[in-house]
């Protein structure tokens, strides 16, 4: 096997795959990165059983074969050498792999191919078309708050649903759910909500190419196609909880809030809260917001005052300040509204002015204060 | 039509009964023996064959019976140890029920020989399947013998069920011994098949159990001593390194009654907590004495259990007891081969603390917390070897000075617990006793000099090195500063208020009946902790919110682990999964072998590290200090 390549080509096919390789593995050719060669066109695989990734890039090839490359070497060898043409030649007898550039040779010792497990065959059954920076957007603001208990599987995937024109993802960890639509696209509908896991929507979210990409699903995976990648990932085969149903829908009581404002406010009293609870209070009185923590174990105290606009009723209500700050990173928008109710029910949060097609929903349970 | 339903056989109906009392030879002996102790006797012989299957024989010193009461004693319900109904109220003597001897003769060929002091002549009964063989009068000394031979001869299906050889010996061996422990002032003499088993003098429960476990095993044990108006406990426990694999070495008496009662093996196995490694099983032998009227033994007729009155503060007085008498004791692992100790040495080692008394004075007063803790008595051997051991710690205090101050501000002492060496804080209320030690040295004719103060090393960023008057001190860093960490965030968790996190999706829990009557019953404890629980009839609740310090996710399972906890021990205010927190955060918060400290950071980890309650060991059981003794040190460099 043999073909010859431009560094900087090879780096930007590596570093799409190279993100599904595990860092530690019980199977350690998972470690590997499966070269193909077939005359110009060299596809690299990576996988960790669950999720893969394969890229295709062209070569300049003088002899077919594949091989399966230590990704970390490999990887570490290629982003330390400058933009040079490379010859890869691998003698799949030996499985041994020297890379020369013109002023240096690397060898390095692969696995053979048949170790390399084999890549499920993908079915198309349904498919459809996203664009690219609204599918990274997507899984940006939703991915944070998915759960990681593995006794729940479900709530560790994002939820995809595809109704007529619509797009819905939704994240919940139990303690905070965050659920997003997008209305007015080009596209059909599956037929079946999906599930599909953190990790793979993360690598989405990286590869993911301005304009077309395709999203297709058969009965046990899901798969990704931007441009020459594809990334396949099983789905969770759960059922999803019923969301809807948490949210509520009859929360009277409106904040309007400066977004920067309170979340800069809400690091600073952080930093004053219990470092196992991470309580804050929050106390809503006409046009003042006043954020409150302390911290019982090691003294500490803070507040702030913040203006805002707010018309009902005296509240006060508890958050864990990590919830609470981390959704309001994950929205952009200068003003953001609370709906609430009580002290123990569910606190929403939604940009004051929505995006053109996006509707974008959080909402956090509250800590019960107590005293 | 003939009756369907006739009174049985009175022979039927004793071999019934006997298999109540009478399931295996180690039965027999237990009864027989028991009858010898109620007896007053003073010397105690069991003799047995093929493990007691053929042969089975108590010779006793007692009291002995007139031959008309020799005859009556194999009568079902006869005793002479209780009359009324108030005597079986409060039974004084291990016995009562007027069973035992019917029982044994319905199932055995028995032979009772006794005489009483004032009496000419001894009587001879010979009884076999409850039938009068023989009754003549025969020559003998003051006691009783009851030769118990054939056991269930006539009751082929007991005899099958017989374990082997060495199970039954087993047990009747386990029988003996415990008594052995709790009647150290009679003498035992035990012999199988002709050999010798055991051959135990007259002696105090300490020499009883040096006899019994050999010097090394008696020197891994702590005195316990604790007497209240209510009820008073003695004995010994081991020291966590002594701790074994099974729960054999576990004897409970109450009022010198061998018992087996699970609370209170809970409560001694819980006050080690985290000494002992998972698995292990601490060495005890512990004695309750409480008014009989206090307890029914009256529960089953081999009268293994005993029904409290007040089984929950026994409970509580066991847990704070035993933990006490572990915080107070030395329990550095010591590096000295203790079987190469000769016992010229192990004197000096006494001779060093005579003039302890002055520091083991009761140190109560300060604290108030600690009003019924009867120190360690000076004259008692074993305490003088504690308090040997106990010097050390002044060597510490002198080391690292200002422990006085230390206490007064510790903040992490639990109540009702004696969270540190009790020299630490005696030197608190008699300043005096810190020189004491040194003077007795000179006086002992000790050369060496009085040990320079600070004298602390670290060694490889990852030890703290320190010298103490009988050796060498090792301290690792890492479990030392998780030990003080640790305490510390348990006692924030104790004393911050709740907070509960509402759960987006209420989890139904559905429960068994007696689980649902539980969260019922403890509701206001589990808001307390932080669930946030609703009732909803059908033994299902409905969890809305879990304690916030508590992570993600098995909501459920930590309720249910809340309820185990419950209902292992209800006493536990804590829960597992805030303990797992305090553990890991301790674990990931302390400071690291490789970090570098210097003298002052040195000297407060020590000061901290003493004041918790537990310095020898870290939460997961590791060992935080290790002692090496200048013995040790001198065999290793061939000085001895």
């Amino acid at each position: 096997m043999k073909f010859t390549v431009a560094c900087s080509e090879l780096q930007k096919a590596l570093s799409k795959v190279n993100g599904v390789v595990p860092s530690k593995s019980t199977l350690p050719i998972l470690e590997n990165i499966l070269f193909s060669l077939s005359k110009n066109m060299l596809k690299l695989v990576a996988t960790d059983l669950e999720v893969s990734m394969s890229a295709t890039i062209e070569v300049r090839g003088s002899e077919d074969g594949t091989i399966a490359v230590p990704a970390k070497r490999l990887m570490e060898t290629i982003r330390a050498l400058p933009d040079v043409q490379l010859v890869f030649h691998a003698d799949l007898s030996a499985n041994k792999i020297k890379m020369i550039t013109e002023t240096g040779e690397y060898i390095l010792m692969g696995e053979s191919s048949e170790e390399f497990p084999s890549i499920p065959q993908f079915k198309v059954e349904d498919k459809i078309v996203l664009q690219g920076d609204m599918l990274r957007r997507m899984i940006n603001r939703t991915i944070f708050s998915v759960s990681t208990d593995e006794l729940r599987p479900a709530m560790t995937g994002v939820l995809l649903q595809v109704k007529e024109n619509e797009l819905r993802a939704v994240t919940t960890d139990g303690h905070r759910l965050v659920r997003i639509n997008y209305t007015g696209l080009k596209t059909s509908k599956l037929k079946r909500d999906i599930i599909v896991p953190a990790k793979a929507l993360s690598l989405v979210a990286k590869s993911a190419e301005e304009g077309d990409n395709t999203l297709s699903v058969d009965s046990t995976h899901v798969q990704f196609t931007f441009g020459n990648t594809t990334l396949t990932s099983r789905v969770i085969e759960e059922s999803y909880p019923n969301y809807e149903s948490v949210i509520p829908l009859d929360n009277e009581k409106t904040l309007t809030v400066n977004k920067d404002l309170l979340l800069a406010s809400a690091r600073r009293v952080a930093l004053y809260s219990s470092s196992t609870t991470h309580q804050i209070r929050c106390s809503m009185k006409k046009n003042e917001l006043k954020i409150a923590a302390e911290d019982a174990d090691f003294g500490g105290e803070a507040k702030e005052k913040i203006a805002c606009s707010y018309t009902a009723d005296e509240l006060e209500i508890g958050f864990n300040s990590t919830y609470l700050i981390d959704i309001l990173s994950h929205i952009d928008s200068d003003e953001i509204e609370f709906k609430l109710s009580t002290a123990v029910r569910a606190a929403i949060i939604t940009p004051a002015k929505q995006k053109p097609n996006e509707d974008v929903l959080m909402l956090v349970m509250p800590m019960r204060l107590n005293a | 039509m003939p009756s369907k339903i006739h009174i049985l056989q009175p022979d039927l109906a004793n071999k019934i009964a006997a298999g109540e009392v009478v399931q295996r030879p180690a039965s027999v002996v237990k009864e027989l023996v028991e009858n010898s102790l109620d007896a007053y006797a003073t010397k105690i012989s069991v003799i047995v064959k093929e493990a007691g299957k053929s042969f089975l024989q108590v010779i006793d010193d007692g009291e002995g019976l007139s031959s008309e009461d020799a005859l009556l004693a194999f009568q079902r319900h006869a005793t002479s140890k209780i009359a009324t109904s108030e005597d079986l109220e409060a039974i004084t003597t291990l016995g009562f029920r007027g069973e035992a001897l019917a029982s044994i003769a319905a199932v055995a060929q028995v032979e009772m020989r006794t005489r009483q002091e004032h009496d000419d002549t001894g009587t001879l009964i010979r009884i076999e399947g409850n039938e009068l063989k023989e009754n003549t009068k025969t020559g003998m000394e003051r006691g009783t013998s009851i030769t118990v031979k054939n056991l269930f001869y006539n009751t082929p299906a007991r005899r099958n069920f017989l374990k082997t050889r060495t199970t039954e010996l087993k047990n009747i061996s386990d029988v003996v011994t415990r008594m052995a422990i709790a009647y150290p002032e009679v003498a035992w003499f035990y012999t199988s098949d002709d050999e010798p088993l055991l051959d135990l003098k007259p002696t105090s429960p300490e020499g009883r159990l040096k006899d019994l476990f050999g010097e090394r095993q008696f020197e891994g044990l702590v005195k316990v001593h604790e007497k209240t108006e209510y009820l008073s406990m003695d004995g010994f426990i081991g020291k966590p390194n002594f701790a074994r694999k099974s729960r054999v070495e576990q004897y409970l008496f109450i009022n010198r009654r061998f018992i087996v009662n699970k609370a209170i093996n809970h409560a001694v196995f819980h006050a080690y907590e985290h000494l002992l490694v998972k698995g292990m099983f601490p060495f005890y032998t512990l004695n309750i004495s409480l008014d009989p009227r206090h307890i029914d033994v009256n529960v089953h007729p081999s009268k293994m259990e005993v029904k409290f009155e007040n089984e929950s503060n026994i409970y509580r007085f066991v847990l704070s007891v035993i933990r006490r008498t572990l915080g107070a004791n030395d329990l550095i692992p010591d590096l000295t081969f203790k079987s190469d100790e000769t016992f010229t040495q192990f004197e000096e080692r006494l001779r060093f603390s005579q003039p302890s008394p002055n520091r083991i004075q009761p140190f109560g007063s300060p604290s108030a917390a600690t009003p019924n803790v009867s120190r360690l008595s000076p004259q008692d051997s074993f305490a003088e070897v504690a308090s040997s051991m106990e010097a050390d710690h002044i060597d510490l205090d002198q080391l690292f000075g200002k422990v006085e101050r230390r206490i007064a501000d510790d903040s992490m002492r639990r109540d009702g617990e004696v969270t540190f060496p009790a020299d630490f804080k005696t030197s608190g209320t008699a300043p005096q006793s810190r020189i004491v030690p040194h003077q007795a040295l000179r006086a002992a004719g000790e050369q060496e000099p009085v040990i320079e103060t600070r004298a602390i090393w670290q060694i490889h960023n990852k030890y703290i090195l320190s010298q103490v008057r009988t050796g060498l001190l090792i301290v690792d860093q890492h479990v030392a500063h998780e030990r003080i960490l640790y305490e510390k965030i348990l006692a924030n968790f104790e004393n911050s208020l709740p907070t509960t996190q509402q759960l987006l999706f209420p989890h139904t829990v559905e429960l068994n009946a007696s689980d649902y009557s539980l969260v019922k019953e403890l509701a206001p404890h589990l808001e307390k902790i932080g669930f946030d629980i609703k009732l909803f009839g059908k033994n299902t609740v409905v969890l809305e919110g879990i304690p916030a310090d508590v992570r993600i996710g098995n909501e459920t399972k930590i309720l249910q682990d809340v309820l185990d906890e419950f209902k292992n021990n209800e006493h536990n205010q804590t829960i597992d999964a805030r303990d797992k927190i305090a553990k890991s955060f301790a674990c990931k918060a302390a400071i690291k072998a490789g970090d570098k400290l210097n003298t002052t950071e040195m000297i407060v980890l020590i000061d901290q590290l003493f004041a918790t309650s537990m310095p020898y060991v870290c939460p997961h059981g590791r060992p935080v200090v290790v002692k090496i003794s200048v013995e040790e040190l001198d065999r290793r460099f061939g000085r001895t």
